[in-house]
């Protein structure tokens, strides 16, 4: 009997640990160890976040799927791995602290033969000074972030209502930041919302984003064919905002937020201050901050783990400078080097380095969007991985599975107003996630798979999603025939 | 409700600060792009339209989904 523990039940953790129980059977274990115990379809926190859906719509529990599935879940934080195991562990195992209530901080330690890592993002709001809901601004990063942001958007516009002007900002909250697609969707929807609420004329909507081009979106930007002509997310994103009214600032770091003012440094070195009413700005992503230990129990993190926290995998991080930048230095089978009974699924593997050109200001700043893994690539991975891990249990010979954003495309719909009717979003397909010039000298990207448009139909898709995922991730009838 | 009509210009800075001093390249950038037309606008609330491209973004990410499972 197998033992798989898979660390994190959000799309990548979640995703794997459904698809490794209905290959594997009852015959082996899958222990899922994760910290909430909700599981939360993210991407539908913008519409929360602007009060157009309650968090009810977005969460649900964790342990009566897994019960039904007969998945094993410690609702727990992993802290430490031990892939050498220790004299008391012939095999790997995993320290993790309860987070159950009534048993807070109890530690317990989790044998594997298995390891998958999917602890997505920590939200790192500390990088910046004053930086998130316990400083000055807000978020939509989690559920809870969101229903509260919708509370402070909701006593803005009586505010408005009642005869204010107000400036909301809504971006980036650090040079590094990735997710400026949420940013671009949260801009979209507030400003959708006011002026639903009649109250647009008398509000100013500013973007501020680590991006040195709009249309960015960490994905160093994509080219695609509309009528007849071959056209950039750049200009494409340039009039949307126009079209909206909505105001842009471009390669911004974030250094520092104050009660009703941001403080930032831009790309040509300058510094600015802005102030606002109201604002909503992404945290920048690290590990999960996991300790990992040999078997003398020394301290071998630095090498398992990349600076920002994230487990390093089959990828080459020597690549150097952006002219070397190559579609084979990006991971395939998500395999640590060190151990290979360990991956890393989802945003927790360290990816070799930026999409999007490295930029630096002249005073040093890095400002320069991290990659962005999101679902449809984190829930590939993840399958991939399982898929691997099931051939090896199962004594199958066959090499591992591969899953390299080099080769796979994604759906992006952001979402830019809620409304069956009225709403819209900017529904855009990308093949590969990760530009390939060699293969695709002109564009980086196959121009039959890159697409974008915007209108109702976007919107639609973007419900239709929220639904089938939900259904997938609450493991409903036929739920592994909907694709990642 | 003026769901999806473009701002006049002198509304664009309410709180009286004029974007343009503090980023004028992105500002003249967003400025000097197209503005779809209003039957551009239309059609992106077409129902029946709208209902072809649902059809056609689902056929496009079939195609990327397919093209991405090894
Ligand atoms: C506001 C917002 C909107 C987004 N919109 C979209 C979108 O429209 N489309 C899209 O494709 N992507 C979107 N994304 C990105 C998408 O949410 C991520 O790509 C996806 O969640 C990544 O999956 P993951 O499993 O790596 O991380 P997560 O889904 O964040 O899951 C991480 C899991 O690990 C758990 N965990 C954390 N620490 C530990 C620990 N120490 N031990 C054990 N478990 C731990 C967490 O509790 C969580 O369950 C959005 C992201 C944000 C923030």
């Amino acid at each position: 009997m197998a033992k798989l523990v898979i660390l994190g039940a959000g799309v990548a953790g979640h995703t794997a640990a459904l698809h490794a129980k209905r290959m594997l059977g009852s015959h082996h274990d899958v222990i899922v160890v994760s910290p909430n115990s909700n599981w939360n379809w993210i991407p539908s926190n913008i519409w929360v976040g602007v009060g157009k859906m309650p968090v009810s719509k977005v969460v649900f529990p964790l342990a009566p799927v897994y019960k039904k599935k007969g998945i094993d879940f410690h609702q727990a934080r992993a802290v430490e791995i031990h892939p050498e195991g220790s004299d008391a562990h012939q095999r790997g195992y995993v320290v993790a602290e309860s987070t159950k209530a009534g048993q807070e901080g109890t530690r317990e330690e989790i044998e594997y033969d298995y390891l998958i890592n999917c602890t997505g993002p920590k939200l790192n709001f500390g990088a910046t000074e004053g930086l998130g809901p316990e400083g000055n601004s807000l978020s939509v990063c989690t559920s809870a972030h969101a229903e509260e942001t919708s509370k402070h958007l909701a006593a803005a516009i009586e505010r408005i209502k009642a005869g204010e002007k107000m400036r909301f900002v809504v971006g980036t909250g650090h040079g590094t930041c990735t997710c400026e697609g949420a940013a671009f969707e949260y801009t979209f929807n507030l400003d959708f919302a006011l002026r639903e609420a009649g109250v647009r004329d008398k509000a100013e909507v500013v973007y501020l984003t680590n991006e040195a081009q709009l249309g960015d979106f960490g994905v160093g930007g994509l080219i695609f064919t509309q009528q007849g002509f071959q056209t950039t997310s750049k200009l494409w994103t340039e009039s949307f905002f126009r079209e909206r009214g909505i105001q842009a600032i471009l390669g911004a770091h974030c250094t520092k937020v104050e009660p009703g003012v941001v403080h930032y440094e831009q790309l040509d070195g300058s510094f600015h201050e802005l102030s606002f009413d109201f604002a909503m700005l992404l945290p920048p992503f690290r590990g999960a901050d996991l300790k990992a230990y040999d078997r003398e129990g020394n301290d071998i993190s630095d090498k398992v783990f990349n600076p920002a926290g994230f487990l390093k995998v089959d990828a080459n991080y020597a690549a150097g400078g952006y002219e070397n930048w190559r579609a084979e230095d990006w991971p395939k089978t998500y395999q640590s080097p060190m151990y290979d009974n360990i991956f890393a699924a989802g945003i927790a593997f360290a990816p070799p380095h930026q999409i999007s050109q490295p930029r630096t200001s002249p005073n040093g700043t890095v400002i320069t969007p991290a990659p962005p893994r999101t679902g449809m690539p984190s829930g590939m991975i993840a399958k991939a991985v399982v898929q691997t891990i099931v051939d090896r249990v199962k004594g199958v010979g066959a090499p591992a599975h591969e899953a390299p954003m080099t080769g796979m495309g994604a759906a992006c719909v952001a979402s830019a107003g809620m409304s069956f009717l009225g709403g819209s979003a900017a529904a855009m397909t990308m093949h590969p996630v990760v530009p390939d010039w060699q293969k695709y000298p002109n564009t980086g990207r196959d121009l039959k798979g890159t697409s974008g448009e915007i209108g109702l139909a976007g919107h639609w898709m973007k419900h239709l999603l929220h639904v089938l995922f939900l259904y997938k991730a609450k493991a409903r009838p036929f739920w592994w025939i909907i694709p990642e | 409700m003026m769901v999806d009509r473009p701002l006049p210009i002198h509304q664009l800075f309410v709180k009286g600060i004029d974007m343009s001093d503090i980023d004028p390249q992105s500002q003249q950038s967003v400025m000097a792009a197209p503005l779809p037309t209003p039957a551009t606008l239309k059609h992106r609330k077409n129902l029946f339209y709208q209902l072809l491209r649902f059809a056609a973004i689902n056929v496009k990410m079939i195609r990327v989904i397919g093209s991405s499972h090894h």
